[in-house]
């Protein structure tokens, strides 16, 4: 896998590239500001941009302004958004463009080596991947009457590990159940959540959003 | 002695009804027939008796000497009313007659002053005393009573000679006329002068004086030309009737001054309610009915003086043809100083009152200025302190972000290389203590960050930070927040407050849900935060409620709640956004 990286701390967007290079990410540019960031895109045109979000000159969202773009622009170029921020509406952000191809993790998850090479990788694949604290908060999320509330304890576990962007195996081998436990709850979650009929991949993703944009 | 007005019209009243008894009945005061003597004898005596009571109330004013010479003049023509049969009054008579009206000249020239104002008037005064008197001496020394029938009284006559003495008397009363004239040119004179309050002050005078130039020369008239009985008559009481005028006059000024004085007082109070240096000038002026009066106020480190209206005034030129009044606070300092016509001087008691109340005025409103400024002074100081400590945490909250986190989250990296590149148990288990305890650092690093200063509020504003405040809260908050940008005080405090009220409604309120709303409206940023829970909120020093409005007063705003129990609470602010 192919990867540019863009933070405006050196040290850790350095410690990331040290990293990403074990694990046999290959990193094709380090940029420190969004217009370098889609410069090196657009001349390198990775698999993947890891990207911050607070970034020269205003240190306000420039990341995600640049992830919008850069999903806009190349399509075949999946965006992770490494943040230090736990905000539900930053995620939320990101997705609203289109939720296959992104990723929002806590910049945290470098800890843990095996668990960020997978993410990329389905990020790359084209899925979407949120971080598990982002989720937890967008569940613990009150709300006046939502569909998420007619859905059992067992579905929100699962409809969580599937925001995070587990796969159906990955949630069995998770919660300790059986796939087929899985499948069967998944398919009673898009029931409640009154999702249409579509291919399985879309249908997860429409109910990662729904969770997300609190429509559900 | 103290003369009231009343006092003096009951006098008035009872001398009146004496002389025209005295007039009845004794034929001592008797000069004609009986019923023309009565009339004209009560006048005469009227006029004395008006004039000297006039005096007496002027003794008790301002206008001591000027009531002593009324008085005078009064007494004198008492005097002269009553025709005394016996030796040497009848002499006496004939030389003081005239002395009253000269007296009277002299205090209508005189007032409202109490000296003459000008050398020229001076010398007429003077040469009009000195030709009444002595000229009628020269008339006396050649007369003979003998020759008005009055056999046996004292008379010094020198000569003899009815001829001599008949030319004299022309030249002497042919004089009076020229001088009565003289006079009245004086008067009109004066009025021409005199402006504002001199000439409101002095009309009365100035309108009614000429009558004893008139009554002295219908006297002089009456002498001259040769006219029947019954018109001599008619021209006495005519010169009786003018002379009562000036009495008359002064009691006109005496309640004119009574109503002046309770304009002032009027006047003082509305300059109390002014709160521009124009508007206490316009009142000054309207009290002394000075209409071009100014004020003059020194610029501050400057020797340049302006009027109250920022203007540069001259005031080195204005000192040679006006009248300057410094008016100092009461600490010694200079406040202003008053710039009106020179003969405002003469009427201190109405001018001094007015000028204390300028001076009070203008010290209040210095000091309202002065507290005004250090409110100001210190509502900007306390929103710098306030600024300066929203920055300070900002800028430890950046230096926590972009330091010892990215720091750490480097560690974090190396740390899961490590882990990497070791299959060596016991060092897994060490590089997993170490993970945990990074984790544990940085959760900590990151809430100790998000308490000093919410980042994502300068990142992305109220809408987005708050939106992350109120999705882990234990309760359903509606939030319509406006998706745009304020200045960042603003969204600190914004944020600020809505998060105190938010704690507040999940603490204390018992709350199931909550709306938050933050618009921009009229130049302000509107903020209400509005509950279902049980009320009774109060906002009492040290508790959370008064510190927002302490923040909110900081910022100029406003801080408004209501919270009735069992009706929820409702917060709002309004924070200026200018």
């Amino acid at each position: 896998m192919r990867v540019v990286l863009c933070d405006d701390s050196a040290l850790f967007r350095h410690g990331l590239a040290l990293l990403l290079a074990d694990l046999g990410v290959e990193v094709l540019a380090e940029t420190a500001d969004a217009g370098a960031l889609l410069a090196a895109v657009a001349q390198t045109r990775p698999d993947a941009a890891i990207v911050d979000i607070p970034l020269p000159p205003t240190f306000s969202d420039e990341g995600l302004v640049a992830a919008a773009t850069i999903r806009a622009e190349f399509p075949a170029v999946a965006v992770l958004v490494l943040s230090t921020y736990v905000e539900t509406a930053y995620a939320v952000r990101l997705l609203e463009n289109g939720a296959s191809a992104v990723g929002y993790l806590l910049k945290d998850r470098v800890d843990d080596a095996g668990g960020l090479r997978a993410a990329i990788q389905r990020l790359v694949q084209g899925e979407t991947v949120v971080d598990a604290d982002i989720v937890t908060r967008l569940l613990q999320r009150r709300r006046a009457s939502t569909a998420l509330d007619s859905l059992s304890g067992r579905e929100r576990e699962i409809l969580a590990l599937m925001a995070q962007g587990q796969t159906n195996a990955g949630i069995a081998e998770n919660l300790f159940l059986r796939t087929k436990t899985i499948e069967a709850n998944i398919a009673s979650i898009f029931t409640k959540l009154q999702l249409p009929s579509a291919p399985d991949a879309n249908r997860r993703v429409l109910a990662v959003l729904a969770c997300l944009r609190g429509e559900a | 002695m103290r003369v009231s007005g009343r006092s003096l019209v009951t006098c008035g009243i009872v001398a009146s009804l004496l002389a025209l008894l005295a007039g009845q009945q004794w034929p001592i005061l008797q000069l004609r027939t009986v019923s023309d003597d009565a009339a004209l004898a009560f006048l005469d005596i009227t006029v004395g008796l008006s004039l000297v009571l006039t005096g007496a109330y002027l003794l008790n004013t301002r206008q001591r000497s000027n009531g002593a010479i009324l008085a005078a003049a009064g007494s004198l023509w008492l005097l002269a009313s009553v025709r005394w049969a016996l030796a040497p009054s009848a002499f006496i008579h004939w030389v003081i007659v005239p002395i009253p009206i000269g007296l009277l000249a002299l205090v209508l020239l005189r007032y409202p002053d109490q000296r003459l104002p000008r050398r020229s008037v001076r010398i007429f005064i003077t040469f009009l005393i000195a030709w009444l008197v002595l000229g009628r001496l020269v008339n006396a020394l050649l007369w003979d009573p003998a020759w008005a029938g009055s056999f046996g009284t004292w008379w010094p006559t020198v000569v003899r000679n009815a001829e001599a003495y008949t030319v004299t008397a022309r030249l002497y009363h042919g004089g009076g006329v020229v001088l009565a004239v003289g006079y009245l040119l004086l008067v009109l004179d004066r009025v021409r002068r005199s402006t504002g309050l001199m000439r409101l002050r002095t009309w009365p005078v100035a309108v009614l004086g000429p009558a004893g130039a008139v009554a002295f020369g219908l006297q002089s008239l009456n002498w001259l030309v040769p006219l029947r009985g019954d018109t001599r008559q008619h021209l006495s009481i005519a010169s009786d009737v003018a002379l009562l005028t000036i009495p008359a006059a002064f009691a006109v000024i005496a309640l004119q001054h009574k109503l002046e004085q309770g304009h002032v007082a009027d006047v003082v109070t509305r300059m109390q309610h002014a709160d521009s240096p124009e508007q206490i000038r316009d009142a000054l002026r309207h009290a002394v009915s000075e209409p071009r009066l100014e004020l003059a106020f020194q610029l501050p480190d400057s020797t340049l003086w302006v009027n109250s209206a920022g203007k540069p005034l001259a005031l080195e030129e204005l000192d040679r043809d006006h009248l300057l009044v410094p008016l100092n606070d009461s600490d010694g300092r200079p406040l202003a100083v008053v710039v009106t016509a020179p003969g405002l001087t003469e009427h201190r008691d109405v001018l001094d009152p007015a000028i204390i109340a300028v001076r009070m005025s203008l010290e209040n409103l210095r000091l309202q200025a002065v507290a005004l400024a250090r409110l100001e002074e210190v509502t900007q100081s306390r929103r710098r302190l306030m600024l300066a400590g929203v920055e300070e945490r900002r800028r430890v909250e950046r230096d926590l972000h972009d330091g010892a986190q990215q720091r750490l989250l480097a560690v974090s990296a190396s740390l899961a290389r490590a882990r990497e590149r070791t299959t060596d148990a016991a060092s897994l288990a060490v590089l997993d203590i170490a993970r945990d305890d990074l984790r544990a650092a940085l959760r900590d690093l990151r809430e100790l960050a998000a308490g000093l200063h919410p980042a994502v509020l300068s990142q992305s504003g109220l809408a987005i930070a708050l939106s992350g405040v109120t999705e882990r809260l234990p309760l359903a908050v509606r939030t319509q927040v406006e998706e745009r940008r304020w200045p960042a005080d603003l969204e600190m405090a914004a944020y600020c407050v809505i998060c105190e009220c938010l704690t507040n409604i999940v603490k204390h309120s018992g709350a199931a849900s909550a709306m938050v709303s933050a618009h921009q409206k009229d130049g302000c940023l509107l903020l209400s935060v509005q509950d279902d829970g049980t009320g009774g909120a109060v906002s009492a020093p040290g508790r959370g409620l008064a510190g927002l409005s302490d923040r909110v007063a900081a910022l100029g705003g406003t801080f408004s709640i209501e919270s009735a129990p069992g009706r929820g609470t409702h917060v709002q602010v309004a924070l200026p956004c200018g």
